[in-house]
């Protein structure tokens, strides 16, 4: 017995290596900029980091060479590893995009150079499109890709009576399960009214794409026959949604953008929909424009032209880490460099936001994935 | 004997052409207007033209005398009949101005296309147009010659005509494009096309030219294509050229003016081409502005909307007309269109030369038509008031001296129709 | 025991049923907005103009019209001496105005952030009937036909709060004017049941009022197309037919005389040669006073368009619309033809001989008539909505421009602050 507990405390200790990265600039996103510190990972996790940390002792120790540390980047709005095309439209909640990934695919190996560490991947479809799932592109299996198998909520608003009407059915019914379940707490919500009803009471975040920001207007005009419930929402769609900023800033929304400039109507001056945005207290994502390398990897470059163009650079950084986290429920786990939370980090040569820096390593769940050059 | 007999029988017949009786002279008119817009020096008020001849004998405060005809409108305009550079509506529809089989078709011509009876010169000539250069479309880089005509007063083609060729018809871009896959796609084959055309016809007029002084014995080849080209040569009638943003403005004013001397006007210069405004101020240029009256969303981008007139006119552009390319705009609201164009910050001043002297000037006409003064052609419009002010209308419209349109005379049915 | 007895009563009761939504907190009290237009020439269409004179607009309504007007503490003051004060101009036919391509109905393809929506205040247009289907042109304008009735919406720019007005804002009855011979007898047919659903309820009203219901008798109820139709019969709906010449004319009268609705005639050439047929039927016309059509020329009656059409009309007592040769917006580059410059069009009607009041009627409250929404808009009355909008000139002159537009009492559109006009100078 004391062999066998013996062996398995071994085991652990090698699980649970204790990594210090000394000689770093940590950007931790939530908690300042460290010029020069350490960060302690163990057990896959955040353990320290900061200026004054001290390494324990059995560390192994990484000189960090004056690098830059980054918390991996998150991509709230993916498609990673799914190519099904067809959309059915209407109510399918019950649609999950864990069913349509095929882990086997290189893309995952291939997005590990990207620096996004965290994937939200939506479901194939359009209106109550389904449920998404949130996964880290290290590991064989399906199970361990998956953060969570049904992290959020899909919808996608059809422009029209019937998008609408299909919206708000789908809610209706959720607010008489969860009535129904009120007056007896036996009767559950059926399978299909479920993620609805979870989504209503706050429990599932949504993300809800709309065409444009007149779209946005005809869904909250949907979402005011249920102001009883509180929603977490995030918008997506178009560049435009800014026009619609005096009413997300009002309801302190938070939006995911893809990062480019538009152009205001009828002229060639540019205007920044991520600026205009945080200007009015709006919490913005920057998510790339599409998947694959060349996508993943010119998201960064983007992002640093914006702040050329008056985006803030807290803003900026932000953007790409803990809003997108907290749009999918997984704040807790990822998007800042803190005590406690999921060692996956990013080292550049310099800082993220100028183009010359170039990503020399990627750390998932404290495992180096990716070394570059 | 027989010789004095010769020379009594000749005077005797000779008698009736040397008779102390003069012939009766033509009738003499006096117009009697609250406002006389003579597009001259002066505006006259409570004036009086004198018609008489076909011809204006004179204008201004005078007395009008005994045994004239009097029309009297006390509270009325009258300014010259209105000129219209670029119509295309003379015809018998909008097949009938373009051929687009050659990129360049000097031989082609509108004058036998002309519809007397076409409604819409009706319509014109009660909205107060009396003259159009009708010319060929612009599907093609040079689409033909086009016809200085009449709108109204006259049965027949050739009552209509007031010169032939009015002038030859150029497009320099923004619709001549061949699509075939033949040369003349990008702007490099079509200008390309119009240079080889222009030099060749400038090599044929040199060589006509010098024969007809003796300056050469051989005689040069005919050539039905070419020959009223040498017309531009002679700065006998001009090139009308259309052309569109700052950069076809150019090469029109580089091409036409200064490579090849030829007498142009520059029409449309819309989408931008006011940009090139300077080049044609200072070389004194004409500029026929028209359908389109603002520059606002295309290849202009700073959200303004411009009045196209008022910026050739701000650069410096002296000679400037307003053109309807009808039916783009319909030919009778050429004068709306003038409004519009002081609606956006042209002169009114500005805007009524636009539509009478200038364009008369442009096409090289001005010493028969375009303004009120002795000696010119009796084309006079009667307006309610002001014709800038659209509420007013055409009360009669008067070409070589008879009354072509006359309102009281049957009911106003279409806008600028009274038949 | 009766302790008891009531303590089972209350625990069998039901329990109470949780709102349908719990009564939303109580809104604090928003202060009104007050909002004055002072000093100008009040053309209030209605009852006359009123020089020197000012709007107090309160929140979404206009709340006084007078001469040195008390106001309230915290007024937003504009003085607009020497400029003229008008309701917001109304098109009665618009296309792609507004919305989106989005299909079903209006309400939900509406677009408040439409750069369409910006033109068409700078044009003054602050309501307009528009259609699903069909787009803005480019010079010509003009789209497909509608597929589908209209509604009448506000050009309340970024939001959806009060910018549909009525939908739907008429009965399309297309079918009897270009459908087959059995279309036409399935639209009369449905009309006589109509008629007949109609005389049903007021037989049912008079025997509820005189107290001889049957026991367990119900209002008779229709539904779908029939519904339709009797709130036609009824007056609560208005008629769109086209009818350009004097045969369709005659055969959309003969249909309204038959069955006595409130009909617009839209896109009219010839009423102005059958003026007292139009004027019996109490029909409403749309006419474009720059339409153009010449008679043929071997007819031998009168045939074709007259831009006299509209005074003609208006001496028959017959009321209309006008609208340009482009009901639509845009940049095309063609100034005057559209609806960015509807009061050009009212001045072709007064060239036509009709007089200046029955023009500015044409494109405010008779406007307002034809789409059924005379009540809230079209004239600058007390309690009406705060459509208003200030001119540098006379509305008819062809140099004029708008330099303020209010929708629902918000200021929407100022010359001087938008790229469109600010650089062209008003003239003295």
């Amino acid at each position: 017995m004391t062999a066998l507990a013996l062996w398995f405390a071994l085991l652990a200790v090698q699980d649970d290596e204790l990594v210090a990265l000394t000689n770093l600039r940590i950007l931790t996103v939530t908690r300042g900029e460290i010029e020069q510190g350490t960060i302690v990972i163990q057990g896959g996790k955040f353990l320290a980091a900061g200026a004054d940390v001290k390494t324990p002792p059995g560390c192994r120790i990484v000189d960090g060479k004056g690098l830059v540390a980054f918390p991996g980047m998150v991509h709230p709005h993916s498609r990673l590893g799914i190519f099904e095309v067809s959309s059915t439209g209407g109510s399918t909640p019950l649609h999950l995009a864990y069913d349509e990934l095929n882990p086997s695919l290189d893309v995952f190996s291939q997005s590990l150079r990207s620096g996004f560490t965290t994937f939200g991947v939506l479901p194939t479809g359009g209106g109550i499109a389904g449920q998404g799932v949130i996964l880290k592109p290290a590991g064989g299996s399906r199970d361990e890709l998956v953060l969570e198998k049904a992290g959020f909520l899909r919808i996608v608003l059809q422009p029209g009576s019937a998008g609408k009407e299909a919206i708000r059915q789908a809610l209706e019914a959720a607010r008489k399960a969860i009535e129904a379940e009120k007056k007896t707490p036996a009767a559950k919500p059926d399978e299909k009214t479920l993620p609805l009803a979870r989504f209503l009471r706050g429990e599932l975040p949504g993300i809800v794409e709309t065409a444009g920001p007149s779209e946005l207007l005809h869904f909250w005009q949907v979402m005011e026959g249920f102001t009883e419930f509180k929603p977490r929402v995030s918008y997506a769609g178009s560049p435009d949604a800014y026009k619609a900023a005096s009413e997300l800033g009002a309801r302190k929304a938070r939006v995911i953008l893809r990062p480019l400039l538009s152009l205001a109507p009828f002229t060639r001056e540019r205007i920044n929909p991520g600026a205009e945005l945080a200007k009015v207290g709006v919490e913005v994502a920057f998510a790339p424009f599409g998947d694959g390398p060349e996508a993943y990897q010119g998201c960064l470059f983007r992002v640093s032209e914006l702040v050329k163009f008056g985006l803030s650079r807290e803003t900026a950084l932000r953007a790409l880490t803990i809003v997108p986290a907290e749009m999918m429920g997984v704040e807790k786990r990822v998007g800042s460099i803190e005590a406690g939370k999921d060692a996956d980090l990013l080292l550049f040569s310099g800082d993220p936001l100028s183009p010359q820096s170039r990503l020399r390593d990627v750390y998932i769940n404290g495992k180096q994935v990716f070394h570059g050059e | 004997m027989r010789v004095i007999a010769a020379l009594v029988l000749s005077a005797a017949l000779a008698a009736p052409l040397f008779s102390q009786d003069k012939p009766a002279p033509p009738r003499l008119i006096a117009i009697r207007a609250g406002k006389i817009f003579t597009a001259a020096e002066k505006t006259y008020d409570n004036g009086v033209i004198l018609v008489q001849g076909g011809k204006i004998q004179g204008v201004g405060n005078l007395e009008i005398p005994e045994g004239a005809e009097v029309l009297d409108f006390p509270t009325a305009w009258a300014t010259p009949g209105l000129v219209d550079l670029h119509c295309h509506i003379a015809g018998a529809g909008l097949r009938d101005i373009n051929d687009m089989v050659h990129p360049a078709n000097p031989e082609l011509s509108t004058r036998a296309t002309i519809d007397v009876e076409s409604d819409l010169l009706k319509d014109a000539l009660a909205g107060g147009v009396t003259t159009v250069l009708y010319i060929p479309g612009s599907g093609t880089n040079i689409s033909g010659f086009g016809t200085l005509m009449h709108t109204g007063g006259g049965r027949t083609i050739e009552d209509l005509i007031i010169r032939y060729p009015g002038a030859m018809k150029v497009a320099q871009a923004w619709n001549p494009e061949r699509q075939g896959g033949d040369l003349g796609m990008s702007r490099m084959g079509m200008w390309w096309g119009l240079r080889k055309v222009l030099e060749e016809a400038r090599v044929y007029d040199e060589g006509w030219t010098a024969f007809e002084k003796g300056a050469s014995k051989e005689q040069p080849k005919k050539r039905e294509d070419l020959e009223l080209m040498r017309g531009l040569f002679q700065k006998k009638w001009p090139v009308i050229i259309h052309t569109a943003d700052a950069r076809d403005v150019m090469a029109t004013v580089r091409i036409f003016n200064d490579e090849f001397k030829i007498p142009c006007i520059v029409s449309h210069g819309e989408f931008g081409g006011y940009k090139s405004a300077p080049e044609i101020a200072r070389r004194n240029l004409p500029a026929n502005i028209g359908p389109r009256t603002y520059d606002w969303t295309i290849m202009v981008q700073d959200g303004r909307c411009y009045g196209i007139a008022a910026k050739y006119y701000e650069a410096g552009v002296r000679k400037l007309s307003i053109n309807t390319d009808s039916p783009v705009v319909p030919e009778e609201e050429l004068i709306v269109q003038a409004a519009m164009c002081v609606r956006l910050g042209l002169p009114e001043e500005v805007a009524l030369r636009a539509v009478t002297i200038e364009p008369a000037r442009a096409v090289m006409i001005d010493h028969r038509l375009g303004s009120l003064e002795t000696g010119k052609d009796a084309d006079v419009v009667i307006w309610t008031g002001n014709p800038l002010d659209v509420r007013n209308r055409v009360l009669l419209s008067m070409i070589g001296g008879k009354v072509a349109y006359d309102e009281r005379k049957g009911k106003r049915v279409n806008f600028g129709g009274g038949w | 025991m009766i302790v008891g007895l009531l303590l089972a009563l209350v625990l069998l009761q039901d329990p109470p049923k949780p709102a349908a939504s719990e009564a939303p907190a109580a809104k604090p009290e928003k202060k009104p907005v007050y909002t004055a237009l002072v000093g100008g020439d009040v053309h209030t269409v209605t009852q006359g103009v009123m020089k020197g004179g000012s709007v107090l607009l309160k929140d979404d309504k206009i709340f006084r019209i007078g001469q040195n007007l008390d106001l309230p503490e915290g007024t937003i003051r504009i003085d607009v001496t020497g400029k003229r004060v008008l309701p917001g101009l109304i098109a009665v036919s618009a296309h792609g105005l507004g919305l989106s391509n989005a299909p079903g109905k209006i309400a939900d393809a509406l677009d408040p952030f439409s750069e369409s929506i910006q033109l068409a205040l700078a044009g003054g247009i602050t309501s307009a009937f528009v259609e699903p289907g069909g787009g803005p042109g480019g010079i010509f304008g003009g789209g497909a036909g509608a597929s589908a009735p209209g509604a009448m919406i506000k050009m309340s720019a970024g939001t959806l709060e009060g910018m549909l007005l009525a939908e739907p804002a008429s009965v399309s009855l297309g079918a009897w004017m270009v459908g087959s011979p059995s279309e036409r007898y399935d639209l009369k047919d449905s009309l006589l049941k109509a008629r007949a659903h109609l005389e049903k309820e007021r037989d049912f009203e008079k025997r509820r009022a005189e107290n001889k219901l049957k026991a367990g008798e119900t209002v008779p109820r229709a539904a779908g197309a029939l519904e339709t139709h009797v709130r036609l019969l009824k007056g609560e709906l208005v008629a769109r037919m086209s009818a350009p010449h004097i045969d369709d004319l005659r055969r959309a009268l003969d249909l309204v005389n038959e069955f006595k609705f409130k009909v617009v005639l839209t896109d009219v050439i010839e009423g102005w040669i059958i003026p007292e047929e139009i004027g019996r039927a109490r029909a409403y016309c749309v006419v474009e006073p720059r339409a153009k059509e010449h008679a043929p020329r071997n007819s031998s009656g009168r045939a074709g368009s007259s831009i006299e059409q509209a005074a003609i009309l208006r001496k028959t007592g017959v009321k209309f619309a006008l609208l340009p040769p482009n009901a639509t917006v845009g940049t095309g580059g063609v100034a005057g033809r559209d609806l960015m410059t509807l009061p050009l069009d009212g001045a072709f009607a007064i060239r036509g001989g009709l007089d200046e009041q029955t023009a500015l009627e044409a494109i405010t409250i008779t406007a307002a008539e034809i789409c059924g929404v005379e009540t809230r808009i079209g004239s600058l009355e007390e309690g009406k909505d705060a459509d208003v909008i200030v001119l540098d000139g006379d509305p008819f002159d062809y140099r004029t421009f708008v330099e303020l537009t209010f929708v629902n009492g918000r200021l929407l559109y100022e010359k001087s602050k938008s790229p469109y006009f600010s650089h062209l100078k008003g003239r003295k």
